[in-house]
């Protein structure tokens, strides 16, 4: 049994389809990158995820079970939304006291521990908290409170590079202790190939790709190309099929989703020198987006 | 559940304490009528104070007036859950709709009781203080026994519990409201107007079909508001001397267990609508399209009537015919109003 499993999601607000017939899996103890450009459908998703929303139709079942309205099932889900609204007037540790109060699971213990390394005072109010902070102080509460399954939306948005690579760390650890499954999305998807095994990608509400990391990257192919003599970028772009070609001085990147036939093609052209280099997530997004 | 009952008087701590200070207000009133009863009997002025009167009195005029802190309770109790972007963090807690929705509502119940518990314990504390007086004055009144008879501490009770129950029932109509339209504002504004909308469309046919109308309107009004129609005692003199009182003492009646049975169909039907509706299924202005219809054919009706009340109330000048016909198109453009505010507000919201 899958920890997440979503099948044919679609959401409507009013007339507007948010997302369309989205279908995907989340196994557990694997950390799974959703990513998407703005707008896209991620955060209707996740909030439909995480009980906030209700679906138009299809389901979503987390454990085996549903979640709208359903208290069993919220209460494993740990969610880190991309903008936090706690209770404004709260002070952080009345924040804190409501968690361990409402989960049984909620350990001070780790609390304390991650807020060494974040410091967050406790005598401060919520409202007075800056937007980074807020978000450290949303991911430290739902790690600290041991559920199965969590849910993060542009967790690292607002955070220095320092608390980044910090708050990144203790989610692996997390999932490395105890298994726990992670739904992640970003817009950051170099810190997302570091940490995510699978993704699912979305554009314009519908699911585009869900795969293996290793498998997105297959996708496309980053050519570095030497030619012989000097050629014209416009005749490489028409007689290559290529997704995108640049050129930097005498070497021009192409990028392809059709590589023997590229490779055919610039060879014709008259390349000395064709070599595959490592393409990242982000790009391949980027150039998949494009096309 | 305990954690919500702490957040929810969290929320409403000021609130709980402005409806103390009501009854604590209430109790200083007549704390001062008291004040000027034993002043006179210190002088030997043995006058009937008529407590009851005045404790029927001041309830009457703060039923009124305790609309207003009824209705900012709902909207800091339901603006957190439906409006405020707090709402998602609320809706994402391991929390049904349900239990969130009773929290709320026994929350307000409690307040509401706890105003009526002061109440009570001043007016009853007051009328008991006060006894010995009482006997010595009643015991030179003609109609002595009878006010000995009607006030006692078991109907100043019924008084307060009658007060109660109209607050309540006023609560409740407006948590109501909050599952009948979307947004919190506009189902607080909408809900008073409905509550103001009933008298105002019934005043027409009061002045038209006059007694027979009035009657029965004030039987009904009896059941929600605080109304007592005062008991004329006598009492006759050995020579012949009649001498009558007005006399101001409540009972817990038939109208009472009206409202109780009113106020428990009003939550099974908020229970009903927070499985239906919840706080986010509104896809409407309202809870459903066919009440989207009949919120704009209401505001057409009442702005229908517009032109009776420029004639009768407010002494301007029309024919019969000039009435409805002005009627009608007050009517057609009250309701074309109310149908506009709704298509900007759903629109708006997709």
């Amino acid at each position: 049994m899958a920890a997440i499993e979503i099948k044919n999601a679609t959401k409507y607000y009013g007339k507007f389809k948010a997302i369309d017939n989205i279908s995907m899996k989340v196994e557990k103890g694997t950390v799974h990158g959703l990513i998407g450009v703005n707008g896209s459908g991620k955060t209707t998703l996740i909030k439909a995820l995480v009980g906030i929303h209700e679906l138009s139709s299809g389901e979503i079942k987390v454990l085996g079970r549903d979640v709208f309205d359903d208290m069993v099932t919220k209460s494993k889900i740990g969610y880190v939304a991309d903008r936090n609204r706690f209770f404004k007037y709260y002070k952080v540790k009345d924040l804190v006291k409501f968690y361990s109060e409402v989960y049984p699971k909620f350990s001070y213990d780790k609390f304390n521990e991650y807020n060494e390394r974040m410091k967050i005072l406790g005598a401060r109010r919520i409202n007075g908290l800056s937007k980074g902070m807020q978000m450290k102080l949303s991911i430290m509460l739902n790690l600290a409170r041991n559920s199965e399954i969590l849910v993060l939306d542009e967790p690292t948005s607002g955070l220095d590079v320092i608390a980044k690579a910090e708050v990144l760390g203790f989610i692996m650890d997390e999932v490395r202790a105890r298994e726990l499954t992670v739904l992640i999305s970003s817009h950051h998807l170099d810190e997302l190939e570091k940490v995510c095994d699978d993704m699912t990608m979305i554009s314009e509400g519908k699911m585009s790709q869900q795969n293996k990391i290793d498998q997105i990257k297959q996708e496309l192919d980053k050519l570095q190309v030497v030619f012989s003599h000097q050629v014209d970028i416009n005749r490489v772009r028409s007689q290559v099929p290529a997704i995108d070609v640049q050129q930097n001085g005498n070497v021009y990147y192409i990028v392809t989703s059709d590589t023997p036939k590229s490779i055919e093609q610039i060879k014709k052209i008259g390349a000395f020198m064709i070599e595959k280099v490592p393409i990242s997530v982000e790009e391949v997004f980027v150039y998949l987006n494009r096309v | 559940m305990k954690t919500l009952f702490k957040h929810e008087f969290r929320i409403l701590f000021k609130i709980l304490m402005i409806f103390i200070a009501f009854a604590v207000g209430a109790g200083i009133l007549m704390l001062n009528v008291n004040r000027r009863f034993l002043i006179n009997c210190d002088i030997g002025i043995l006058e009937e104070p008529n407590l009851h009167y005045h404790f029927y009195e001041i309830l009457k005029n703060i039923q009124f007036v305790i609309v207003i802190p009824i209705m900012i309770m709902v909207y800091c109790q339901f603006r957190e859950v439906k409006d405020a972007n707090v709402s998602e963090f609320i809706l994402s807690l391991p929390f049904s709709a349900k239990k969130i929705s009773i929290v709320k509502i026994i929350s307000g119940l409690t307040i509401l009781l706890i105003n009526g518990v002061i109440v009570a314990f001043i007016f009853i504390g007051i009328n008991t203080a006060v006894e010995p007086q009482l006997m010595r004055v009643r015991a030179i009144l003609p109609v002595g026994e009878s006010l000995t008879e009607h006030y006692t501490n078991f109907t100043i009770f019924s008084l307060v519990v009658k007060y109660t129950m109209d607050m309540i029932f006023m609560y409740l109509m407006f948590v109501l409201g909050q599952f009948l339209v979307k947004k919190v504002s506009h189902a607080i504004i909408l809900t008073l107007m409905g509550i103001i909308a009933i008298p105002y469309i019934i005043y027409p046919f009061v002045i038209l079909y006059g007694s027979i109308v009035s009657t029965k309107i004030n039987e009904l009004i009896k059941i929600t508001c605080l109304k007592i129609q005062p008991l004329m005692v006598t009492a006759n003199d050995i020579d012949g001397s009649v001498y009558k009182q007005k006399i101001y003492s409540y009972n817990i009646g038939q109208a009472d267990i009206i409202l109780v049975a009113i106020c428990v169909i009003v939550l099974i039907l908020i229970i009903f609508l927070v499985k239906e509706v919840g706080f986010v299924r509104f896809k409407n202005f309202t809870c459903s399209e066919i009440l989207d219809k009949v919120l704009i054919a209401v505001a057409g009706i009442c702005s229908g009537f517009i032109p009776f009340y420029y004639v009768f109330v407010f002494g301007g000048r029309l024919g019969v015919y000039s009435i409805i016909i002005f009627g009608i198109v007050t009517g057609i453009l009250g309701s074309i109003a109310m149908s506009k505010i709704i298509e900007r507000n759903v629109e708006a919201e997709s």
